[in-house]
């Protein structure tokens, strides 16, 4: 998994039921601050269903979306599985480095 | 890809507000994506648009969407090259599997677009040469070569002749302001040439004037091209006579002695480059002009009665070449025929680039040059053989659609569409064509020197690495491979999978479809070269074996530039009669297959008619009993007869010149050249005989018996065909006894007859050689479509044998189709060929009858090879088990 995928899936998850493309967009901007092109955010978005980490599903058209549906984005029990065990690695990674050094750089 | 419109069936139709996306990025995005993901995306982007608009106005919301629909139209761009690269890959992997398990198709398949590929780049290689004849010089398109051209009254073969008069360059250059500059020059044979003790022979000396540098580009290495011509006797010569004379010294200064009775003394005052093989004129040595005044032909220098140099002028840019001849030729017959002994001629422009390729009309060229009709058959051949191994590919491809039907057929299955497949199948026609051409190149590489020899141009592999040869290469072989794998792609991709995967292969249309047409466009065109081979060859051998009115056999021929020998000639033709190997001892003027000396004629009673122009050669009292000529009427020259070698001269002539004069008795009229007061006597008529090679009609000659030291320039001897090298071997100890040095240097007058059919017998070389390959490229082809027919009517065979069919009438069932094909081919190929062929015969005056056997032979013989290609096939397929082809599938 690619870290722009990590982010991803992490914001699915944090947006439960409302997570599409425009949410997910915004989620990621008020989380990081950073404007995301739709292309970067369907490109990883792709990869995840490919792997089937993600499940898409065909919500509801409305009138702001030119009558068009909006497609919902739902973590499965893989992908689930996959974040623990990234989590995990990192925490391990992380685990051992001092605060003091991460803030001098030493 | 499938395209959406916004109002899509199951949607919501909603009324599009003003602050939708613009229609043009919809559109965009429903190309990009397949229908749920289109609007996915399209929604999103509407949305976010929306928003944006109210936040920061619709300027830069627009702005900010187009941005967005750049950056995703990236993005697929790049998954697309990522998955297409590994389409390719797998493509890759397949055809070279293929290749690899169909060993024996793929090498057919390769080794005749090999051939093919070989020969078209032999082929255009020489073209290319051909063309690049005299283009290293800066001025090329304004030089002309002055052309003589005989008027009036003309009676023999072609009235052009690159000779021109001694005074014509420098008068035109005076008068015509045209003319930016002019120079002419003259050949001078076989000098000989003595540094300190050592002696060189030398054949390519002119006489030039330092105009030559002004018209020609002829860089010096050493000495000044201005002031090098300048002084009688000084001497410029080429980097190679350089070396060989003096070493690889500068030589500027040196003496070098020309032997001719007396010895001369030049000096070197230039080195220039080496002429390029590509050129119409390439002398070593260019003596200084007016040194031939110390050769005693002031005389002639200066008068306007002999022609016997070559004119070249150089226009100014922007003049016009066609009105400056028209003004030429008014002013010669104004102004220069009264200065002259002769009034019925005049001059003709010809461009320098004509000179190699279209002047194969005028007469006593510099060299002797090439023809732009050998250039355009050459191209065509070129252009057949290249088609041929196309239509070859695409037989064979489409003959194995049967093997290949299974693999289309699961890829459909899978979900490859159509363009998919043909892009497969393009791009493994393209692997064939690329490692064809590889070897091809290859191929060509190693045999070139081969060629070259052929065709007798000096052509180098250096010639392959010019930019353009490469890209008209890479283009051709483009373009054929995507040609021929056009048709099989096609083929192969349309099939259905439902009824392929069944075994079942869709039925062959019956009649002319697409295959057959080019399987007898193919036989057509073999046909064509074929029938022509047979018409050139025989045409040939009409030459070979014609009777000239002389004996061209066992005649040993020597030039003759040696005065010694020249004075001493009594005395050597005495002692060469003493060896019995040596039947006949003639000194010539000229050989009677190149009597290439022309004047007018004054003769007794001539009234008010014009001066006759005969050919004619001094020669001695046995040149008609070497040559064995027939005497037809009156006596030949004898040394018994005092009168014969008295002052007036006596003359033989042949029946075409008596007959130009309309004489009924020759035998004892006046004749003899107009500028001179002495006539002599007619003594005899000779048969007529062919004086130039059979391209043209008997011509009118004069022999005129020469009993002087002079005008001798051809030693012939006729030796018996016994102890041939016994014979040669007395010839060089008579000749070492009194030449001056010349080295003994020899050759056979049918040799010397050969060489004027050069370009003949190079054209049969080639069509010969290429003829068989187009017939071995297209059995190649009738091998695979046999092949095909046969494994498609397996079934069918099995049956008909069952039911009690014979091996013959099955052979025979099979082998009808093509027959018929061929047949077709000859009824298209005999007329072309008839066409062409008459045209080429038009050349020679002698020629042989376009015989109808001719065209059966050769339709014969493509039937004979077509049946016996596809009887392999066809009993192959005939003796097979019908139990096994019941079976089958």
């Amino acid at each position: 998994m690619t870290r722009n995928e990590e982010i991803i899936l992490l914001t699915i998850l944090k947006l439960k039921d409302n997570a599409y493309g425009v949410s997910i967009r915004r989620q990621i901007y008020q989380d990081t601050g950073n404007k995301w092109s739709f292309a970067s955010i369907y490109q990883p978005l792709d990869n995840l269903v490919r792997k089937q980490y993600v499940r898409r599903k065909k919500g509801h058209p409305t009138a702001k979306r030119g009558g068009k549906s909006r497609f919902y984005y739902e973590v499965t029990p893989d992908g689930l599985q996959n974040l623990q065990e990234l989590k995990k690695a990192h925490e391990q990674i992380w685990s051992g480095i001092p605060e003091i050094s991460l803030e001098n750089g030493k | 890809m499938v395209r959406h419109s916004g109002d899509f069936f199951g949607e919501w139709k909603v009324k599009k507000s003003r602050l939708a996306v613009p229609r043009l990025a919809d559109r965009i995005l429903g190309y990009l994506y397949s229908q749920d993901y289109y609007f996915e995306r399209s929604g999103d982007l509407e949305e976010a648009y929306a928003d944006l608009v109210e936040e920061s106005g619709p300027f830069w919301a627009r702005a900010w969407l187009w941005f967005q629909l750049l950056k995703l139209c990236f993005g697929i761009i790049r998954t697309n090259i990522f998955w297409g690269v590994i389409m390719i890959q797998n493509y890759l992997k397949i055809a070279l599997r293929n290749i690899k398990r169909h060993k024996g198709y793929s090498i057919l398949n390769i080794s005749g677009l090999t051939i093919g590929f070989a020969c078209f780049i032999f082929i255009f290689l020489f073209i290319r040469y051909e063309l690049s004849f005299d283009q290293q010089h800066t001025n090329a398109d304004r030089i002309y070569n002055a052309i003589f051209k005989f008027t009036g009254d003309y009676t023999m073969g072609t009235p052009k002749q690159a000779h021109s008069h001694p005074l014509l360059a420098p008068t035109l250059l005076n008068e015509f302001p045209e003319i930016e500059t002019a120079t002419r020059f003259s050949k001078y044979n076989n000098v000989m040439i003595r540094v300190k003790d050592q002696k060189f022979l030398f054949d390519k000396w002119v006489w030039a004037d330092k105009h030559i540098f002004d018209v020609f580009d002829l860089p010096l290495i050493y000495g000044d091209p201005k002031t090098a011509l300048e002084k009688p006797f000084s001497l410029v010569i080429d980097e190679d006579t350089a070396n060989k004379l003096f070493g690889h010294i500068n030589p500027i200064g040196q003496t070098l002695h020309v032997i001719r009775g007396e010895e001369m003394d030049f000096q070197v005052t230039g080195v220039m480059e080496n002429l390029p093989s590509n050129s119409h004129f390439r002398p070593n040595l260019l003596g200084q002009f007016e040194t031939q005044n110390s050769l005693g032909l002031s005389r002639s220098l200066n008068s306007w009665d002999a022609h016997w140099f070559h004119s070249y002028v150089l226009l100014k840019e922007g003049s016009n070449a066609q009105e400056l001849e028209k003004k030429i030729q008014s002013f010669i017959q104004q102004k220069i025929h009264s200065l002259s002994s002769s009034q019925n001629w005049t001059y003709l422009l010809l461009p320098l680039n004509d000179i190699h390729l279209k002047s194969t009309d005028v007469l006593k060229k510099l060299e002797e040059g090439g023809d732009i009709k050998s250039v355009y058959i050459c191209s065509l051949i070129a252009l057949f053989i290249l088609f041929i191994a196309g239509i070859n590919f695409i037989n064979l491809s489409t003959a194995r659609s049967f093997t290949r039907s299974r693999e289309v057929s699961i890829r459909k299955v899978i979900g490859a569409i159509r363009l998919q497949l043909v892009k497969q199948f393009l791009g493994e026609s393209l692997i064939f064509t690329a490692i064809s051409f590889i070897t091809a190149v290859g191929f060509v590489h190693l045999t070139l020197k081969l060629f070259a020899d052929i065709v007798d141009r000096d052509i180098t592999a250096h010639s392959m690495t010019h930019p353009g040869f490469i890209l008209g290469l890479l283009a051709a072989v483009i373009l054929v491979g995507l040609l021929s794998g056009f048709y099989p792609a096609l083929y192969l991709s349309g099939f259905k999978p439902v009824t392929l995967l069944k075994g079942v292969l869709p039925k062959a249309s019956k009649g002319l479809n697409l295959r057959n047409f080019l399987v007898v466009f193919q036989f057509a065109i073999s046909l064509f070269l074929i029938t022509s081979t047979l018409i050139i060859s025989g045409q040939l051998h009409l030459i070979r074996t014609r009777k000239l009115g002389f004996d061209r056999e066992h005649v040993v021929v020597i030039n003759l530039t040696d005065s010694k020998i020249r004075r001493m000639r009594d005395v050597v033709k005495k002692e060469l009669l003493q060896y019995p190997g040596i039947k006949g001892v003639t000194f010539t003027q000229t050989l009677p297959t190149n009597i290439n000396w022309d004047s007018d004629f004054d003769f007794e009673r001539r009234g008010d008619r014009e001066y006759p122009t005969f050919y004619f050669s001094k020669v001695d009292y046995d040149f008609v009993d070497v040559f064995d000529m027939e005497i037809t009427a009156g006596r030949n020259f004898s040394r018994e007869i005092a009168s014969d070698a008295g002052s007036g001269g006596v003359y033989i002539l042949n029946q075409t010149a008596v007959e130009h004069l309309g004489w009924k008795n020759p035998i004892g009229k006046k004749i003899g050249f107009p500028e001179s007061d002495n006539r002599g006597t007619v003594v005899g008529v000779v048969k007529d005989f062919n004086c130039h090679s059979l391209h043209f009609p008997a011509e009118p000659v004069a022999l005129i018996l020469n009993t002087t030291p002079w005008n001798i320039y051809f030693l012939s001897i006729k030796v018996r065909p016994e102890n041939m090298t016994q014979t040669l071997g007395a010839i060089e100890k008579t000749w070492k006894k009194h030449s001056e040095g010349y080295p003994f240097e020899y050759y056979f007058l049918d040799e010397a007859y050969n060489n004027l059919y050069k370009s003949e017998i190079r054209l049969n070389t080639f069509f010969r050689l290429f003829t068989l390959i187009a017939i071995l490229i297209s059995c190649l082809g009738l091998f695979g479509l046999a092949s095909f027919t046969a494994e498609r009517r397996t079934k069918e065979i099995g049956i008909r044998k069952v039911l009690g069919a014979s091996i013959p009438s099955i052979v025979f069932l099979i082998s009808r189709g093509f027959t018929k094909w061929v047949l077709l081919a000859n009824i298209i190929a005999w007329p072309v060929a008839y066409y062409f062929m008459n045209k080429w015969l038009q050349n020679f005056a002698y020629r042989i009858d376009l015989s109808v056997w001719i065209f059966i032979l050769s339709g014969l013989s493509a039937l004979v090879v077509a049946l016996i290609t596809v009887c392999y096939q066809s009993i192959k397929a005939a003796v097979a088990n019908p139990v096994d082809s019941l079976r089958y599938e």
